[in-house]
């Protein structure tokens, strides 16, 4: 057989796939301005309810019947509901929620679709033209690959036409670019928004109802698919639909290589294989690299690399959106309070608890100690890292190799090797930022996921055992010793953090994350800032990974993986963000809620599918609170004091009311037509108290209904 | 990760050699007392009614009520329970408390789903007999959700039960020596790897120990298709797991004169095999294996049948007994190995008559898969060995007696094991997809299983060991 023609024909068939994938998430992105993490998740969801429609063993609706259904009323509709309910909220939001709250959609989307369609059952969507074979260049393709390949060609022809060719097209790409000047132009915005987003649902579905025959229809492989795709849409920059189409080529053939020629690949410098002249070492190292690269991974290269070689948009320089997030400053008093208090309870949790609550209060301090290594990194430095856990798997990994034991020297080791691997995993990043960076610190969480934890056997098993540190004479082998150490090493940690907030490191990432152009105008040096941050960052996390090993006393890939796994990465970022990114406690409190969740719904199996929701819906909602739960919480309470100090208490208010319903539009409509809204959060509440404004006033606010 | 589950999930079916035996009359004679019984094939079919349940497939015998060829275990008992006088854990005067671990939740299909349906109806009807020497069985169902094997152990440690019954879950590395730490005894469904396979302390039904490897399956297809085997392909995913399973097929298949012209890793999921079988083709390959998840072993079905490449054996492991694989076109005439008889079989086993009345009966829409009628017989075994031991029952003393149990084939549900031993399986069957359903290929009585001491096969590498107790 021509092996060369294999390779085409069957490349080809999967770049198809990744294709349709890929200029769905494309064009969401060109229309919305958000780059829809979800969109794989989408895509899974119409390709249930298809199955839902049209399987015989569902209601076995008629196949014509159940598309018009799924492409032409369920896709649009939930693009629409999605609008409504979360995108048209962020068109003016930080960057972090930007990208926060689709994964949080993401998240949630998947779970709920396992509670609706209980993975327990197989279900099986037929291909169309199911059976039927077509030789060309000697190897066999189904009709269904061929479909795919033409409608992956038909939706970037189609698409190519409705956005440059049509009035409706240039109005969604004028409202991504200036919501306001469109607006002027007698563009409604939200309509256009709208519409966009039901456009970008259709193609999930698409995408959804073409690719699920092939692959399985379950809640998780198709929407890791169009992780993979990511590659392709990062190739055509997220905005060129034909260099897209390149990408999904290239990613195609790239893959098929790795599948026929892994094997060889991965022998390459195996000991006793090496050429003489090259020294052992660099053998081995080299040996080890190769053994990295397999079908699973080069999707994850591929991305990385996009990412690092294209050139960025420009674009996103003049459409900085301004990061509203506050940075809480509490009072040293406070700050010493609470890290007594944390103490304090590390000691008497114990004696109050045990077992699976026990054990799920001690993990979700070290994941405490893995989310605050993003306070420095993105609550302060406005720097997005979706990799806080692959650090701590790296951290868990050194720990294991030379401190299995309980040496508490290994540490040294943990912190020294995180990060450098932090500061390496910085500098090829450090030309991006935003969503570039959050891809990019995804690649490589995806990377050590899939090829450096997986290539330690002991490791991918989750058999990496580790025995509690032993310091000096201090043994912490009891749960109520090793919680309390792992409080401790929170509480130095969080001091470090707080006394680097409050030095000239934290007001220079302060600086960054308010204006990266102002400061390199001021002389500041961005590069060597983002290095430190993020190795400190690392530090951090991989210290928190080499705890969590002591305290569950074994670990492995399941423990760090980013999307699938115990506790997944992904929700832990999630959480981190909901709990308050820029507040020590708010991201401790993220983590503990987070490990505490599945406790919840063993406790009371009622509320099982709820709580497995939970971490998604949770990382919606930031976009009406992007501040997170502890700054709302906090100004909750704050304004609850301030009202019952006031002379006369309004009885007809409702606090219950008060703390469900969400605070007020950041920006409100009127005041983005007059130029205000590049006023910061502050500025405004300033002219509003000057004024005599309050939003109850001026604004139509549900509390005052 | 859940991909990872998947390859995971698929590698335990085949670690779960299917070994089954043609009893002998002789054995089939020995029924009752430690449970020796046979497969035997419907002469004693129960009309049901018998220990006043109107369970199904259930006779009076001699003695009392049997399931199939085995002795109820259930029932009042000679004399009447007492509190032990010593504090036994999870024991009292009227009830046993046993913990049944196995994943539930999660994003996937697991092979383990009616795991803990089936302990569940095994519990209800060993009770409506009246219990364990008139203890009642408790029973607590713990969720190890495919990667919180250790936690699951630790809350069964914590939960204040006598033993794990009926177990199984896909990373049962983890928790092992948890579960020998805390002083449990487990009668698992199954055993997944090596640190559970063969471990202290635990005695399986169908044992399972890595170092062995069960090859009945592979002489008869060697002695069916001798050219065949000779250009052998075996495709395996890129999890722990799987590659350990795929390396001790190799092992033991190679030693049987089976030489492997195609060797692959695959991707955990992968949208296409057709680069796989048209390298297979390529090559010629004969006789195809894989071990990786049912999907994904449906996937490559359908590509080797587009690429027209059509070996002469496709022959498969367990936990492809599953009717997913029937909805594969491709899957046709591939031939399935099985350790329980089929549920094709049920009117001829009265056993499994009394399996499936009494799992009808827990009212779930979890299909009853191989595992669960494992995990019945593991009740089983767990009960036949208490009832024995009257009042006198501590761990210590239930571990002696199960090690004394040589014969059992839960009195029909499966094939004649030695769990005492914990040796491998020396049987086997096969099924064969014939037009969308699974048809026995061989042995072909009703029932039966094909066993003989040489099929056993030592593999010289124990694949890092199980838990031990610690001496001190």
């Amino acid at each position: 057989m021509n092996e060369l023609g294999g390779l085409l024909v069957f490349g080809l068939a999967s770049a198809a796939i990744y294709a349709v994938a890929a200029s769905g998430l494309v064009v969401t992105y060109q229309t919305s301005g958000i780059f829809n993490f979800a969109h794989g998740a989408v895509a899974m969801w119409a390709a249930f309810v298809y199955w839902q429609l049209s399987s015989p063993d569902a209601w076995g609706l008629p196949v014509w019947l159940s598309l018009v259904l799924t492409l032409g009323v369920f896709a649009p509709a939930f693009g629409f509901v999605i609008d409504k309910v979360l995108m048209r909220r962020l068109h003016d939001a930080s960057p972090i929620t930007r990208i926060v709250v689709p994964i949080g959609l993401l998240v949630a989307l998947i779970q709920l679709a396992t509670v609706v369609w209980s993975p327990a059952e197989s279900r099986n969507l037929p291909r169309f033209f199911e059976g039927d074979v077509v030789k060309i260049l000697g190897v066999g393709v189904d009709y269904h690959q061929i479909v795919v390949f033409v409608v992956a060609i038909l939706v970037a022809v189609f698409l190519r036409i409705l956005l440059y060719r049509t009035r409706v097209g240039v109005a969604m790409r004028a409202v991504v670019d200036s919501r306001e000047l469109a607006g002027l132009n007698g563009v409604s915005p939200d309509r256009i928004s709208s519409l966009s987003w039901a456009v970008g649902c259709t193609l999930a579905a698409v995408a959804g109802v073409l690719i699920a025959p092939i692959l399985t229809l379950d809640q998780t492989t198709l929407t890791l698919l169009v992780i993979n795709a990511y590659a392709a849409a990062v190739v055509g920059r997220l905005r060129s639909l034909p260099l897209t189409v390149v990408g999904a080529v290239i990613l195609g053939l790239l893959r098929e290589a790795a599948s026929r020629y892994s094997t060889d690949i991965n022998s390459w410098m195996a000991p006793g294989t090496e050429p003489g002249w090259v020294p052992d070492r660099v053998a081995g190292l080299l040996h080890t690299l190769a053994g990295w690269i397999n079908v699973e991974t080069v999707p994850v290269i591929m991305l990385f690399i996009a990412l690092l070689v294209l050139p960025q948009e420009k674009a996103s320089l003049f459409h900085r959106q301004p990061d509203r997030s506050r940075v809480p400053n509490p009072s040293m008093r406070s700050v010493y309070l609470a890290s007594g208090a944390l103490i304090a309870a590390a000691f008497i949790i114990p004696s109050l608890l045990d077992g699976t609550a026990l054990d799920s209060v001690g993990y979700g301090l070290a994941l405490g100690i893995v989310a605050l290594s993003l306070v420095p990194l993105m609550g302060y430095g406005g720097q997005i890292s979706l990799a806080p856990l692959a650090f701590a798997g790296i951290g868990a990994l050194v720990m294991y190799q030379w401190g299995s034991d309980g040496n508490p020297l290994a540490l040294i080791l943990v912190v020294a090797v995180c990060a450098v691997v932090g500061a390496l995993v910085a500098l090829p990043s450090l030309r991006l930022k935003g969503l570039y960076l959050a891809l990019s610190t995804m690649a490589f969480a995806l990377f050590c996921e899939k090829a450096v934890f997986a290539g330690v056997p002991v490791f991918n098993q989750g058999d990496a055992t580790y025995e509690r540190l032993h310091i000096g004479p201090i043994d912490t082998s009891s749960n109520r010793a090793n919680l309390v150490l792992m409080a401790v090493v929170f509480v130095l940690l969080g001091l470090l953090v707080t006394f680097l907030r409050r030095g000239p490191f934290g007001r220079r990432l302060q600086a960054m994350k308010d204006s990266p152009a102002a400061c390199a105008t001021l002389g500041l040096d961005l590069t060597r800032l983002k290095l430190q941050v993020f190795a400190l960052s690392a530090a951090i996390a991989g210290l928190g990974g080499a705890l969590l090993g002591g305290w569950r006393g074994k670990v492995g890939t399941e423990q760090f993986a980013l999307l699938q796994g115990a506790l997944p990465g992904l929700p832990l970022v999630l959480m981190a963000v909901v709990g308050g990114i820029a507040a020590i406690a708010g991201v401790l409190l993220g983590a503990m809620l987070y490990s505490m969740f599945p406790l919840i719904g063993e406790t009371y199996p009622a509320l099982q599918n709820i709580m497995t929701v939970l971490p998604g819906l949770a990382g919606i909602t930031l976009a009406a609170n992007p501040d997170g739960a502890i700054a709302q919480t906090a100004d909750k309470v704050r304004a609850a004091w301030a009202r019952r100090r006031a002379t006369t208490p309004d009885p007809d208010r409702n606090l219950a009311m008060e703390l469900l319903v969400p605070g007020p539009p950041a920006v409100a409509p009127e005041l983005v037509l007059s130029g205000a809204g590049a006023l910061t959060r502050g500025e405004r509440e300033a002219i509003d108290a000057e004024l005599g404004l309050s939003w109850g006033r001026c604004h139509a606010d549900p509390r005052d209904a | 990760m859940k991909t990872r589950v998947v390859a995971l999930c698929c590698a335990f079916a085949l670690l779960a050699t299917a070994c089954g035996s043609r009893l002998s009359d002789e054995e089939l004679a020995t029924g009752g007392g430690t449970g020796s019984a046979s497969a035997s094939s419907g002469s004693d079919q129960g009309s049901g009614g018998a220990g006043g349940t109107g369970s199904a497939g259930i006779s009076e015998g001699e003695g009392g009520p049997k399931i199939g060829t085995l002795a109820v275990p259930c029932g009042k008992g000679d004399e009447p329970p007492t509190e032990p006088t010593e504090k036994v854990e999870g024991v009292t005067a009227d009830t046993i408390k046993i913990a049944v671990i196995s994943d539930k939740a999660g994003q996937v299909k697991v092979p383990t789903a009616s795991i803990e349906e089936s302990m569940q109806a095994y519990v209800d009807w060993c009770n409506g007999f009246g219990g364990i020497n008139g203890r009642k069985l408790e029973l607590t169902k713990i969720d190890s959700k495919l990667f919180s094997h250790l936690e699951a152990t630790k809350e069964a440690c914590n939960a204040g039960v006598f033993a794990i019954v009926g177990s199984g879950s896909v990373t049962d590395n983890q928790g092992a020596q948890q579960m020998v730490d805390c002083g449990l005894v487990e009668v698992p469904a199954y055993t997944a790897t090596a640190a559970k396979g063969l471990s202290d302390n635990v005695v399986a039904p169908l044992p399972n120990p890595s170092n062995f490897y069960p090859i009945g399956g592979a002489l008869w297809v060697k002695q069916e298709h001798p050219k065949a085997v000779k250009k052998a392909a075996i495709l395996a995913s890129s999890i722990e797991t799987a590659k350990v399973q795929a390396e001790r097929i190799k092992l033991a298949y190679e030693s049987q004169g089976y030489e492997f012209v195609y060797d692959k890793a695959t991707g955990v999921i992968q949208e296409s095999y057709a680069t796989e079988a048209s390298e297979m083709k390529a090559k010629g390959v004969e006789w195809v294996t894989m071990v990786s998840a049912t999907s994904e072993t449906a996937k490559l079905l359908r590509d080797m049948k587009t690429q027209g490449f059509e070996p002469e054996v496709i022959d498969l492991g367990q936990q492809y007994y599953d009717p997913e694989l029937l909805a594969e076109p491709g899957a046709e005439g591939a031939i399935v190995q099985l350790n329980t008889v089929p549920f094709e079989e049920v009117d001829d086993s009265p056993a499994l008559q009394a399996y499936m009345d009494a799992y009808d009966k827990v009212g779930t829409k979890v299909e009853p898969t191989s595992l669960g009628v494992q995990a019945f017989s593991a009740g089983l075994l767990f009960s036949t060995a208490a009832k024995s031991l009257g009042n006198d029952l501590t761990r210590a003393k239930l571990l002696e007696e199960l090690k004394g149990i040589h014969k059992w084939d839960g009195g029909g549900l499966h094939f004649l094991a030695d769990p005492g031993a914990n040796k491998s399986s020396n049987c086997f069957m096969y099924m064969e997809v014939k037009g969308g359903k699974f048809v026995r290929l061989w042995p072909e009585e009703a029932t039966t299983f094909d066993c003989d001491d040489s099929y056993r096969y030592d593999l010289g590498e124990d694949f890092g060991g199980g838990a031990t107790v610690k001496s001190n």
